[in-house]
């Protein structure tokens, strides 16, 4: 027999949650009214997450339609056993890995010649500059260079500020081994910073450089 | 206290982000970055580019939000017959595992049987036969010819974003081979026309015609967006008008052609490349911004652009002559002479009506492609053909009729048109769970609880065996706590406990 939610805890305002979850879950499955509010209540994290884990906001917006498709496709199989958001962003993170693994597979599209809408809202900072803007996008080049496995648990982790039994959870691993995996990664990613003309001076102590 | 070696400060810094590190080393640990320049200069580099990533904003914007909803809604909410390869599946399961169990005894039976001294023979495959063939039996209908179908929990692209070949005629291939009608094509594919060929592709909200000779691409586009790609040839193109209000990249095809984007704010236009050269736009109705990186124009129907001149404005018989073509482009069967040698099925000889089965198809298509109104004409048209109502898919059409009004939002002609359905066909699954659906509506939307609560009775009595029991024992509890009949609420959830004692509902019914 599978668990139930009571062997999880004891603490009724974590009881109480959860019942509220399940709840909602029950009601998403028949009111489209409530299935509006899941989505507008978890896009914004769940967006939020598919962008630190993909690195772009057009495959990000993919992820997070695929991925409420998948949360309610399957809205029958949350039994509580998580809170309802846990449950949502572990979906995303699954979604997010096969889409990056689909989209390596295809070869990605080249947009150059599709300039972004002027009018685009997604515009970033003013106030960062050019140096910050290129370091970042060598910065991201790098992080897609780092092993799948030990890239989205440091994302997680030292970015998005997942506890690591939390990671570890989301990418249905054990802790240890996401401690393991956080460590290489961040070994991974100073090796090949080091080897970066623009992220090296990073690892200098000669005056403001990052701003 | 002995001091940290330079090799294990990776590691101590690792285990002070992970939080593994106590206090004392804690401590040896910030004298030795104190002292050590190279130790501190690596650690605080990896601090600073995860802060450099944390600083990135990323943030939904807030005009998508209401684009993604309703991509995801239509994708997601599917009508009642969805459902079906539910059940089909756990059929075909249970026939696998019977003729499993069937090949199982009759081993058990020919060893037993035989003689000991005898050698042993190997089994015939002949009797794994019908496991062979019964998945595929009962399998759920594959919507695609030229793909896999597509898993229900996570598919690998969201169902509104993809495209379907309503005919072809001639050669259309994609890198899987040839297509035929009612194949689906998903982001990434390339279709390729062939001479003499023509083929019409439906998207999201839009129509595109390939002409012969043509190659293009399906690319993702931005939220709600599709994007189309012309390597070479001639399509046109006609999409939904657009709503007041609506933002020009929601629910709207664009079309790369070089280093060109087209973006239509009107309704129907076409293109024409070679592959080199300028391409040539032809606009039959409503706007276009077309846009280089260097330049962008805009042009008011009925028009034509060589991209590098001037728009040609086009008046009198020659725009009523291109408005005619264009708007009408998607009507034309191919010519009749452009049938290839072998190898493409022909069409049939005699245009037979499609059957009812099809236009139920094409129907739960349009209804997800947000087009209620016309979906409801039609399956009421059809249902009012002679015969229909004996038809299989009669209680499909009418549930697909009460799913219209409820897409609108009037609910209570949806509550009307799923009574309707349960009272035409009590028998079916339709029927049943349109009793469900009239009485959840009337809870849920319609704030009549005492009805709510008799069709609900009616539900548990008539279906022992309906597989929305365990949610009706639910409504019904709530309908009665909504009128205040604590004691009658109570009674249901003592009879939900003893029918189901691991219900997914246990915990509310505490």
């Amino acid at each position: 027999m599978s668990p139930t939610r009571e062997s999880y805890s004891r603490d009724p305002e974590v009881r109480s949650r959860w019942r509220q979850d399940l709840a909602l879950a029950r009601r998403c499955q028949e009111d489209a009214g409530a299935r509006e509010e899941l989505f507008r209540d978890h896009c914004d994290a769940v967006y939020r997450l598919a962008f630190r884990l993909l690195g772009n906001a057009q495959d990000a917006e993919d992820v997070v339609q695929e991925s409420f498709i998948a949360v309610f496709g399957s809205l029958r199989s949350f039994r509580g056993e998580a809170s309802l958001r846990s449950w949502v962003h572990r979906i995303t993170v699954r979604t997010a890995g096969h889409y990056r693994r689909r989209s390596r597979k295809k070869g990605t599209v080249a947009l150059s010649l599709v300039p972004e809408d002027a009018g685009d809202q997604r515009s970033e900072d003013p106030s960062r500059t050019a140096d910050a803007r290129a370091a970042l996008e060598r910065l991201k080049k790098l992080l897609d260079n780092i092993v799948e496995s030990r890239r989205a648990v440091f994302i997680l982790h030292e970015v998005e500020g997942y506890s690591l039994p939390e990671a570890a959870a989301l990418l249905d691993i054990s802790v240890t081994a996401a401690k393991k995996r956080v460590w290489r990664a961040r070994r991974d990613l100073e090796r090949l910073a080091r080897g970066d003309s623009v992220l090296a001076s990073y690892f200098s102590l000669d005056g403001e450089r990052h701003e | 206290m002995s001091k940290v070696d330079c090799k294990q400060v990776d590691i101590w810094a690792a285990a002070l982000h992970t939080g593994d590190l106590d206090e004392a080393s804690r401590l040896r640990l910030a004298e030795h970055l104190d002292a050590c320049d190279a130790c501190r200069g690596r650690t605080f580099g990896i601090t600073a580019m995860v802060e450099l990533l944390q600083e990135e904003p990323a943030r939904l914007p807030r005009h998508r939000v209401n684009a993604m909803w309703q991509q995801v809604e239509a994708a997601s909410s599917q009508p009642a017959p969805a459902r079906r390869p539910e059940r089909r599946r756990n059929l075909a399961l249970l026939a696998a595992a019977a003729c499993a169990a069937m090949v199982a005894l009759g081993l058990a039976w020919y060893l037993a049987g035989s003689d000991a001294s005898a050698p042993r023979r190997a089994p015939s495959p002949a009797p794994a036969a019908p496991l062979a063939t019964a998945p595929p039996a009962a399998a759920p209908r594959a919507p695609s010819l030229s793909k896999p179908a597509p898993q229900e929990t996570m598919p690998t692209t969201p169902a509104s974003r993809r495209w379907e070949i309503r005919w072809v005629d001639g050669q259309a291939t994609t890198g899987a081979g040839s297509l035929a009608s009612g194949a689906v094509l998903d982001q990434g594919d390339r279709l390729q026309v062939g001479r003499r060929g023509r083929a019409l592709l439906v998207g999201p909200s839009e129509v595109v015609v390939v002409d012969e000779k043509t190659s293009l691409d399906l690319v993702g586009g931005k939220a709600g967006a599709s994007r189309v790609r012309l390597v070479r040839g001639r399509i046109t193109v006609l999409t939904r008008k657009q709503q007041p209000g609506a933002t020009a990249d929601a629910e709207h095809v664009e079309v790369a052609v070089g280093a060109l984007m087209v973006r239509p704010v009107g309704t129907v236009f076409s293109i024409n490349w070679t592959g080199a050269g300028q391409p040539e736009i032809a606009l039959a109705e409503g706007k276009l911004l077309v846009r280089s990186p260097h330049r962008t124009v805009t042009l008011e129907a009925p028009a034509k652009l060589t991209w590098g001149e001037e728009p040609e404005r086009l008046s009198g018989a020659a725009g009523r002559d291109l408005v005619r073509r264009l708007t009408s482009a998607n009507k034309h069967r191919a010519r009749p002479k452009s049938r290839p040698r072998a190898a493409v099925k022909p069409p049939p000889a005699a245009p037979r009506p499609p059957s009812l089965r099809m236009e139920l198809r094409t129907l739960e298509g349009l209804l997800l492609r947000g087009k209620a109104a016309q979906v409801r004409a039609r399956a009421e048209a059809l249902l009012a053909r002679p015969g229909a109502m004996a038809q299989r898919e009669a209680p499909a059409l009418h549930a697909l009729v009460a799913e219209t009004h409820m897409r609108q939002g009037s609910y209570a002609r949806a509550r009307s048109s799923y009574l309707r359905t349960w009272k035409a066909f009590p028998r079916t699954l339709y029927g049943m769970d349109a009793l469900y659906s009239a009485a959840s509506m009337e809870l849920e939307r319609l704030g009549k609880p005492a009805r709510a609560a008799a069709h609900l009775k009616t539900y548990l009595s008539s279906y022992r065996k309906g597989r929305q029991r365990e949610g009706a024992y639910y409504l019904l509890h709530r309908a009665l706590t909504a009128q205040g009949k604590s004691d009658a609420a109570a009674g249901v959830a003592a009879r939900y406990r003893a029918e189901f004692p691991q219900g997914q509902y246990r915990v509310l019914f505490r």
